[in-house]
């Protein structure tokens, strides 16, 4: 294949167009490329702005960019949790993708747990990849690619960003974290899974058995349920300054978490929350919000709102098209 | 469209509600964005289990109906009030999830000490069917629920009626309350009302998908003939379960899971089942909420009541 303009390629993707097919496999492939020399631990210097989930958000992805500044001229960092739920899955994704391999070292994307084929073959992605080119390929050029995408990024040594926290019983140190075998699938368990899944629970003083992974009342299919409930433990303050102290880190960094205000602090500010998908899912009605560390160690959330097109290009006009003459208030 | 008069009714706006007023009912839907923190910390304080991820705590739907005082609210406060606290016995249905003993089985690294979590129904299995309450000015509102006459065809809910595409005069969509569970699965409870020229109709559905193990939905129906004399409602409850694969394979296309987060595609697939299957093994789970049953209110008039609405 000729060689690609790859500005033409995100001119076009800002402009909400999609790319063609064949060039999506190409960009994929030289996307992984790049990916591929990652560590586990990326570590980056501020100024960098930093993106929690965006679940296909697309208008509010733009918006980011109006607040915040376009690439390259600002530095970006997402946290994961690009695809599913919202209606542009694609475009988002293309976009990403193009700014990263464009400004290879001005964007990072961290892996967060929807990129992933079961993942999203159930949230929408999959199936938004099949009406908009026809067949399932672009969705296996992106989650091939997922499995390449980098598990955490550290900030100036100082600042450990991830997902979801990414604390768990097997891992205690950013060492461990560097070894794993991240180039496949996220796994049901294991060191990979716990750090794309763990979330904190500021009443807890240690790890804990989450009540959602406790043992209630009759077994059922124990063997599916240990397979698949692994992941995720709910942990607490003594484990994150724990974490801090032995790895000489003064502040994590996480995002999939939502709430109403767009970000949150936790453990006398030694945890901060971003979530950057306002009007989550086109009904929470919450803000969201970027985080701006500076150079001096300075961190600013810039708190925003839905992005206006999605007034006129939203879940309304959508349903409108693909309703087939049925209508939801017609229910029984 | 059908030619069925529409009767006088009026309509109300503000930010975050919409009211309708027709016969003698006067009916309210507030949609608000999901709550923020001091209200959770509150309403979390209130309940004494950790909270939905997305807790639309201000949302609700209200309908009076004045000559009775009968007024009947679905809200999420008490929607989560139907969530089990403490330990889960027989007949809650608990779902067994198992952490993983190790997170590796090949890792040498010694497990931190575990401190166990306050237990609570981790699934917010509800079958909360919205809750009664006089209304102020009629403090001894005169209704009760009975069980209904299956052979009297005014005492179920009559489902050519609702099929016909009749005018809508109200509707409204109300999210209560919707939890991913860790990203296990979904669980959530939507409440949607319609009034039609000749009727209301109201179904508050639970859904709840825990991925690899079950599919569980409450329903409950409400509905009201503005002709009814007496004034009568119908309410119809059910309850249905099954395992996860036996859902999963009533799925149109293999490779395309997204029914399965769709609440009406589940409780399609559920309903449609044999009753021994989805409202009597369902899951194994031993859960209280399966079967159905259709109860009905009586509206008596109360003496001396007004339209104070």
């Amino acid at each position: 294949m000729a060689p690609f303009d790859l500005d033409a390629c995100i001119q076009q993707l800002l402009r909400k167009q999609l790319l063609h097919e064949v060039l999506l496999r190409e960009i994929c492939e030289k996307t992984k490329e790049v990916l591929m020399r990652e560590s586990n631990v990326v570590h980056i210097s501020a100024p960098v702005t930093v993106v929690g989930d965006i679940h296909g958000q697309f208008y509010d992805l733009i918006e980011i960019f109006r607040i915040g500044g376009y690439a390259p001229n600002t530095n970006y960092l997402f946290l994961g949790d690009y695809v599913d739920r919202g209606l542009f899955s694609v475009e988002t994704i293309s976009l990403l993708t193009c700014l990263k391999l464009r400004y290879p070292d001005r964007i990072q994307l961290i892996r967060g747990n929807h990129e992933s084929r079961a993942v999203t073959q159930t949230y929408g992605f999959y199936t938004e990849c099949v009406r908009k080119y026809g067949s399932s390929h672009v969705w296996t050029y992106f989650t091939d690619m997922f499995d390449f995408l980098t598990l955490s990024v550290v900030i100036d040594d100082r600042i450990f960003c991830r997902m979801s926290v990414g604390l768990s019983p097997s891992i205690h140190s950013i060492d461990q974290i560097k070894v794993v075998d991240r180039f496949r699938e996220i796994p049901h368990e294991g060191p990979m899974a716990d750090l794309v899944w763990s979330d904190p629970d500021p009443e807890k003083e240690d790890f804990a058995i989450s009540p959602r992974y406790g043992y209630f009342g009759r077994p059922v299919n124990l063997m599916v349920l240990t397979r698949n409930r692994g992941a995720g433990y709910t942990f607490g303050s003594g484990v994150v300054y724990k974490f801090l102290d032995e790895n000489n880190m003064s502040h994590i960094l996480r995002a999939h978490q939502l709430c109403m205000e767009g970000y949150s602090s936790l453990f006398d500010k030694h945890l901060s929350t971003v979530w950057s998908a306002p009007n989550y899912c086109y009904r929470c009605g919450n803000s969201a919000s970027i985080l701006e560390v500076g150079p001096g160690g300075s961190m600013y959330f810039n708190v925003f709102e839905a992005a206006p097109e999605n007034e006129r290009d939203g879940p309304s006009q959508q349903a409108a098209q693909s309703a087939g003459g049925k209508l939801p208030e017609y229910f029984l | 469209m059908s030619s069925v008069p529409i009767p006088p009714h009026r309509l109300s706006e503000s930010p975050n509600s919409r009211s309708i007023e027709i016969y003698d009912w006067f009916i309210t839907a507030s949609t608000n964005p999901i709550s923020n923190a001091p209200e959770c910390d509150a309403l979390q304080a209130s309940l004494g289990i950790p909270l939905p991820e997305m807790t639309f705590g201000n949302n609700y739907l209200t309908l009076e109906h004045r000559p009775s005082g009968l007024k009947y609210t679905f809200s999420t406060p008490e929607a989560l009030r139907g969530v089990k606290k403490g330990a889960l016995v027989e007949g809650d249905g608990g779902v067994k999830v198992g952490h993983a003993e190790k997170t590796d089985p090949n890792s040498t690294l010694p497990m931190p000490d575990f401190v166990t979590s306050k237990p609570y129904d981790w699934t917010y299995t509800t079958t909360y069917s919205g809750h009664e309450s006089a209304s102020a000015s009629v403090p001894e509102a005169k209704w009760k629920w009975i069980a209904a006459d299956p052979e009297d065809p005014s005492q179920k809910i009559p489902l050519a009626e609702l099929s016909r595409q009749d005018p809508i005069l109200f509707y409204a969509e109300i999210p209560l309350f919707e939890d991913e569970l860790h990203d296990n699965g979904s669980s959530a409870v939507i409440v949607r009302i319609r009034v039609m020229p000749t009727c209301l109709f109201i179904l508050a559905r639970f859904t709840l998908r825990v991925d690899h193990v079950l599919f569980r939905t409450y329903d409950t129906r409400i509905y009201h003939s503005f002709a009814s004399s007496p004034p009568l409602i119908v309410r119809e409850r059910g309850g249905w379960e099954a395992p996860y694969e036996r859902v999963q394979r009533h799925l149109p296309k293999r490779d395309d899971m997204t029914p399965l987060t769709d609440p009406t595609f589940i409780a399609k697939v559920l309903t449609e089942m044999p009753k021994h299957v989805s409202q009597k093994e369902g899951a194994k789970t031993g859960w209280r909420g399966l079967g159905s049953k259709t109860e009905i209110a009586i509206l008596t008039p109360v003496e001396g009541s007004t339209s104070q609405v």
